[in-house]
């Protein structure tokens, strides 16, 4: 195994014992299914609403709701340990390292989020077809890829801010709807949509949407993917390249 | 090649009125396989510079080659060369045990599985925690965490090994397993640069002595001419009737007042005596026939101490 695979698995499995789980209890397992209760009870006898779409948008919010509230705080658990700077001092791949917790992180939060939705639809006797499950699973395994890059970017962003707390309510909520996932971007006015392209898991539960109702995949749906999920990237390895600098430069390694 | 060369390194902090020069031009350059003692007061400026050698702080200005690798240009590549020990209470993932800790530093200092592993158990039992390994690092105590520390910084064989002020906060065995942990590796040849506010621990392991003070490199002197200001301090205590001979200051030369007081009527005074000897006795004698000499304590060599006459 390479230097930098081996520090990425042994990030991933510190990630995944040392996480606390009471927040992800709640984003993860309480809210999503309480979501998926209302809309299906709420819904009219002539309601519009597919059930195998309603499930799966579910799961990419909760999904993205998690990555905000979980990966997005690996560096501010890294700082509230006091593990930074021993990490820092060693020679291990710090992108390594995040991208492991990262990894970790987010599929920890995948594995609350989904049999949540799964018990949920089964309990409530609705049917889910999947018409391609094959394009499913390469689509969950890029939906999740992208939220865990997307939390490393949130991660970067809460360490080099005191609002940390603020912006991830604000990137929660108006999301859930500005990137399409509970409402189909259509219904939003014209003027929204460039934001909701902004957002990977868009693209993403289009992907999902597509081959569970087996239709065809909209042309710009992996594109766009993979592009906005570099974008994040490319953003999350500049800040962190910045905050490391601005720590030794500045002598506030203690304070994360 | 030397293993760690200090080239005009200052080091600032905050801008303005409140800016702080914790390192002025230091210069240091320390040959493979010496172990030297950095010694200074609180605030000296001694962890800054162990934190600019060890790539966690710029240089505001100045060049620092750990085995010939720069630690600014080449930071990963010196990550590799260097080893550094900064303990305290945090620095670990109070959730794990220590064992798993010390596995996980094992590979970001980057061995395999297999080496963090074996590694890790040798550096657990150095430093006397292999009873205690399966516990999670939150229940331990402050030495425990110390000597964890210590533990983690021993994990590589590294060109240069930092400790800052490794026996703080550790009983008398603890502090002697850190001190045994240390002295194997001096002897295996690693070049180490240790920071101690105590004596025991300076005597122990360094051979070279530097005094930081006030950011400057003052002094650089060998071991031994650290110690033969050391020796041979003792506290004695004198009482006797009447009024006491002096209340503070020097009384003669090398014989200090610590304390004073009255006592049954008369007087109590201990005096530091810097040069003790058995004439230093007959000396107290000859000042005052009428008084009893009581304890006589030869002090354990006190830093504090030696320094202050260093640096007089
Ligand atoms: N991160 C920091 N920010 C601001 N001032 C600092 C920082 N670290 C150290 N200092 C200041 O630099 C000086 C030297 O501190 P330090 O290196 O910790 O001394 P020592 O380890 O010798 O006790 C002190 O005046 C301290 O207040
Ligand atoms: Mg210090």
């Amino acid at each position: 195994m390479t230097a930098a695979l081996r520090v990425f698995f042994a990030s991933a499995v510190v990630q995944l014992r040392t996480q606390r789980s009471l927040v992800l209890v709640i984003i993860g397992i309480v809210q999503p299914a309480v979501f998926l209760a209302v809309t299906l009870l709420a819904r009219g006898p002539a309601s519009q609403v597919q059930p195998a779409a309603l499930a799966l948008g579910i799961c990419v919010v909760g999904l993205w709701g998690a990555t905000i509230w979980q990966t997005g705080f690996v560096l501010r658990g890294e700082q509230s340990e006091g593990t930074l700077a021993p990490v820092l001092s060693r020679p291990a791949s710090l992108g390594a390292v995040l991208a492991g917790k990262a990894a970790a992180s987010t599929i920890r939060s995948a594995l609350f989020v989904v049999p949540t939705i799964v018990v949920a639809m089964l309990v409530s006797r609705e049917p889910v077809p999947v018409k391609d499950p094959l394009a499913l699973v390469a689509a969950a395994l890029a939906v999740l890829v992208s939220a865990a890059v997307f939390g490393l970017l949130v991660s970067c962003l809460f360490v080099l801010t005191r609002a940390a707390y603020r912006i991830a309510e604000a990137a929660a909520y108006p999301v859930f709807i500005l990137g399409g996932l509970v409402v189909p971007p259509s219904l939003l006015p014209d003027w929204l949509h460039p934001i909701s392209w902004i957002v990977s898991l868009h693209w993403g539960a289009e992907l999902l949407r597509a081959a569970a109702a087996g239709t065809a995949v909209p042309a710009n749906a992996w594109p766009m993917l993979a592009a906005t999920t570099a974008a994040y990237g490319v953003l999350a390895a500049w800040l962190f390249e910045r905050m490391v600098n601005r720590v030794r430069r500045d002598g506030t390694l203690e304070l994360y | 090649m030397v293993a760690l060369e200090i080239v005009d390194v200052s080091r600032s902090f905050g801008r303005g009125d409140k800016a702080v020069q914790a390192l002025k031009n230091v210069d240091l350059t320390l040959e493979p396989g010496e172990t030297v003692g950095l010694l200074g007061v609180n605030g000296a400026g001694k962890t800054t510079l162990l934190k600019v050698i060890s790539t966690l702080l710029l240089p505001t200005s100045g060049t620092v080659r750990v085995a010939g690798v720069d630690v600014v240009k080449q930071t990963r590549e010196a990550r590799r060369q260097l080893s550094v020990v900064l303990g305290g209470e945090r620095g670990f993932y109070g959730r794990l045990s220590a064992r798993d800790n010390i596995r996980y530093f094992g590979i970001l200092s980057g061995l395999s599985h297999r080496a963090a592993a074996a590694r890790g158990e040798q550096v657990l039992a150095q430093v006397g925690l292999t009873e205690v390994a399966d516990r999670a690092v939150e229940t331990y105590s402050k030495g425990m965490k110390q000597r964890l520390h210590i533990a983690s910084g021993l994990l590589t064989t590294p060109k240069l090994l930092m400790l800052d002020e490794p026996t703080v906060g550790l009983d008398p065995i603890e502090a002697e397993h850190v001190r045994e942990a240390v002295a194997q590796l001096r002897d295996s040849g690693v070049t180490i640069l240790l920071t101690s506010h105590y004596m025991v621990d300076i005597e122990r392991l360094a051979r070279r002595v530097v005094i930081l003070q006030a950011g400057q490199l003052t002094h650089d002197l060998p071991l031994e001419r650290l110690l033969e200001q050391a020796t041979s301090a003792a506290e004695v205590n004198v009482s006797g009737a009447g009024v006491p001979p002096l209340t503070n200051g020097e009384v003669m030369d090398g014989v200090r007042v610590v304390r004073s007081g009255p006592l049954d009527g008369g007087w109590n005074v201990t005096f530091e005596v810097r040069d003790w000897s058995p004439a230093s006795l007959r000396a107290l004698a000859d000042l005052w026939p009428q008084a009893e000499v009581g304890d006589v304590r030869v002090l354990p060599a006190n830093l504090e101490r030696v320094f202050a006459q260093l640096t007089r």
